[in-house]
């Protein structure tokens, strides 16, 4: 696999966990810049509806803060 | 929240107003009401919480401010009414009125017979929504037919500038709330990066290996990844190598 469709693969994820968590993006850029995320909100906004590649670390800062706050919610 | 960091930056270099200031603003406003309206014997502004309860008020006298406190601790009222509708809402005698008659009747002991209270609107600055209501502008008669269609515009177009203003305040509060959030969030975000550090020295990877190592120990155990970099750097602890 190239490192682009590792990627997209890894957003396809992380976007379907986002869509099912049903998170507000300010509530989750703050949560992820908490854990040490660097992108913006646009970025990540952009990232999550397939138009934008973030850094690996930044795929799987935002990949995490989206489990943990679909956690919360749960709880 | 993000777009909202301004409001930090904004508070912290004085450009948004004081209670005071606002207060005294509004007060200029609800006088300039107050005198604009034949009839009037007195105006006040309220800006009321998402939970129907008065937070700052300014007011040109005391009766104003006894009519609306009886109306906020009957819970409700025409300036309730026009805050929750959005709505310019009018009574021209309150001896006989039937939307609200236990506030009506107790306003009528004071004297006051009839009254306009126009919402306090915001416009949304995505412009996708709505204007927002955050209070009510009102303006009391000791005659009861005092006001008249004319009255209401002449409310209505004095109540934005007063709702800017007051929106102002709100934006402090709200800057007040971010900033201990930022506050938290700056912490666990340099706890998390020196931990990645550590480990990135003690098990010899990269840092998104490290990262990685923390983030399958949070799931692991069903913590927090600020937790599990509070572990890792804790003195005492016997650090597992293996992910």
């Amino acid at each position: 696999m190239s490192v682009d469709s590792d990627g997209e693969a890894q957003r396809d994820l992380t976007a379907k966990a986002f869509r099912q968590a049903d998170l507000d993006v300010d509530e989750l850029w703050m949560h992820y810049f908490s854990i040490g995320g660097d992108a913006g909100t646009m970025e990540i906004d952009a990232y999550l509806h397939g138009s934008y590649m973030l850094r690996p670390i930044q795929r799987d800062l935002l990949d995490h803060a989206i489990y943990e706050l679909g956690n919360a919610q749960k709880a | 929240m993000a777009g909202e960091l301004p409001e930090i930056f904004a508070r912290v270099t004085g450009l948004l107003l004081t209670e005071p200031v606002v207060d005294r603003a509004v007060a200029n406003i609800a006088q300039a009401a107050h005198q604009s309206l034949p009839g009037s014997v007195g105006a006040g502004g309220t800006l009321i919480d998402a939970h129907g309860r008065p937070t700052s008020t300014a007011s040109t006298n005391s009766i104003v401010k006894r009519a609306d406190r009886l109306q906020y601790d009957l819970g409700d009222g025409p300036c309730l009414a026009a805050w929750a509708s959005a709505q310019t809402v009018r009574v021209d005698d309150l001896r006989h009125d039937q939307h609200w008659p236990e506030w009506s009747r107790a306003g009528a002991r004071l004297g006051l017979l009839s009254c306009i209270s126009v919402p306090l609107l915001v416009p949304d600055v995505t412009g996708r929504s709505e204007p927002e209501a955050i209070g009510a502008m009102k303006v009391y008669a000791d005659v009861p037919h005092a006001f008249d269609e004319r009255s209401e515009q002449v409310l209505s177009l004095l109540a934005g500038p007063a709702a800017l203003i007051l929106a102002n305040l709100q934006a402090r509060e709200r800057a007040e709330q971010l900033s201990d959030a930022l506050k938290d969030a700056l912490h666990s975000r340099s706890l998390i990066d020196m931990a990645k550090g550590v480990l990135m020295e003690r098990l010899r990877v990269s840092e998104r290996a490290a990262l990685q190592v923390m983030i399958a120990r949070a799931r692991t155990q069903e913590i927090p990844l600020s937790a599990v970099a509070h572990e890792t750097l804790e003195p005492t602890t016997d650090l597992d190598r293996t992910p």
